[in-house]
């Protein structure tokens, strides 16, 4: 497998952010979700704990993507209409986009909350603003509205992925996949 | 001199419980703090994170004078309900039976037993610290800088809030809410 990507396959780094980010998105998301319905406990603080550091886990490695991802060809996409492969950039960015937005949004209203991020209790992050209720609100309700927009666009992504494969027959999804660079 | 003290000291009980203070006068001096700029804060971790907090209201009973560490004693009694971290929901917690039980207890309380100089401008108080209904002894090393009638005194000393019951039942384990817990007083005081 080749490391890099070309103008027609992706290459084994790009395939390892994409795969290892997608298992850290999702897990991310449940144990947001999970959590906030746990009543206050010790157990919540030990899931918010987890999804604070894997939160920060997404920051660092989107930072890495998108360094990795402009140093790179990319692969064309596959859709046949102007429209499609329009939508799927636009899709695409949107994604990128939330990665970021996601772990900022948590860790600036953790700051604003004066519950400073520690990851894996390995160290401890910097506030990014001082101790503000209403800023902390304001920026818990922006991160969940945010979480509906992950929800929406990883479905569509996935839809998206599906309708390639089985109804254009085309190898956007092959080509995604761990193994042999597929070449199209 | 010994029979012209014992003449003045009616005249000077009544002197001081005028002024508001209890007790005649002592060869230590009587301080009065300066709430403004006087804090005692705190340093707790929670979730493997350090947060610092602040008691807004206290009242502080100093008597002390370098040269007469026998006879200089501080109380201090601390508003529990008036703890500061920043954050509404924590401050609720804190006061809550499972932490403070501020409805129960609502002042802590730290009494000092005796002085010692360890070396020029820095002491150390053993004091009792009550928290809740447990009272432990702690020893509180400080800064003093006494310049005319303005003092200004700042220690740190670390307690494990487990030692004091703060933190009931599931919240005994200190794996997201950690024991240490660093105090840190900042006080500023008037010789009136």
């Amino acid at each position: 497998m080749t490391i890099r990507s070309t103008k027609h396959a992706f290459g084994a780094v790009t395939k390892t952010f994409h795969w290892v980010m997608a298992l850290l998105v999702i897990s991310v998301f449940s144990i947001g979700w999970y959590m906030d319905f746990l009543p206050l406990g010790m157990e919540k603080l030990e899931w918010i704990s987890r999804h604070k550091s894997l939160g920060i886990t997404v920051l660092a490695l989107v930072i890495l993507r998108v360094i990795w991802r402009v140093s790179e060809p990319s692969p064309h996409e596959l859709g046949k209409l102007q429209i499609e492969r329009l939508a799927a950039k636009a899709g695409h960015l949107g994604l990128y986009l939330l990665m970021f937005a996601m772990p900022l949004t948590g860790w600036t209203m953790s700051s604003a909350a004066n519950f400073p991020v520690s990851v894996f209790g390995m160290f401890t992050l910097p506030n990014l603003v001082s101790p503000n209720q209403e800023l902390f609100e304001t920026l818990r309700t922006v991160h969940w509205l945010l979480s509906w927009a992950v929800a929406g666009l990883v479905g569509v992504h996935f839809l998206a992925a599906l309708k390639h494969h089985f109804w254009d027959r085309d190898a956007t999804l092959r080509r995604m996949l761990p193994g042999k660079l597929e070449e199209n | 001199m010994f029979q012209m003290k014992r003449k003045m000291l009616p005249v000077l009980a009544i002197a001081t419980t005028i002024a508001g203070f209890s007790g005649a006068a002592l060869a230590a001096d009587q301080w009065v703090v300066e709430a403004n700029d006087s804090e005692i804060e705190f340093t707790g971790t929670q979730l493997g994170a350090a947060f610092e907090g602040k008691f807004e209201s206290f009242e502080a009973d100093i008597v002390f004078s370098p040269d007469d560490l026998a006879g200089s004693s501080v109380e201090v009694l601390i508003d529990i309900a008036s703890v500061n971290t920043s954050n509404g929901d924590r401050d609720s917690q804190i006061v809550s039976p499972d932490w403070f039980d501020a409805a129960q207890w609502p002042t802590a309380k730290f009494a000092t037993k005796s002085f010692s100089e360890i070396a020029p401008g820095k002491y150390e108080a053993v004091a009792d610290l009550t928290i809740r209904d447990v009272t432990r002894e702690v020893t509180l090393p400080f800064d003093l800088e006494i310049e005319g009638n303005k003092a200004e005194a700042e220690g740190t000393v670390t307690i494990n809030r487990t030692d004091f019951g703060v933190g009931q039942g599931q919240w005994q384990d200190t794996s997201q809410v950690g024991d240490a817990v660093t105090i840190k007083i900042e006080i500023e005081a008037m010789r009136p």
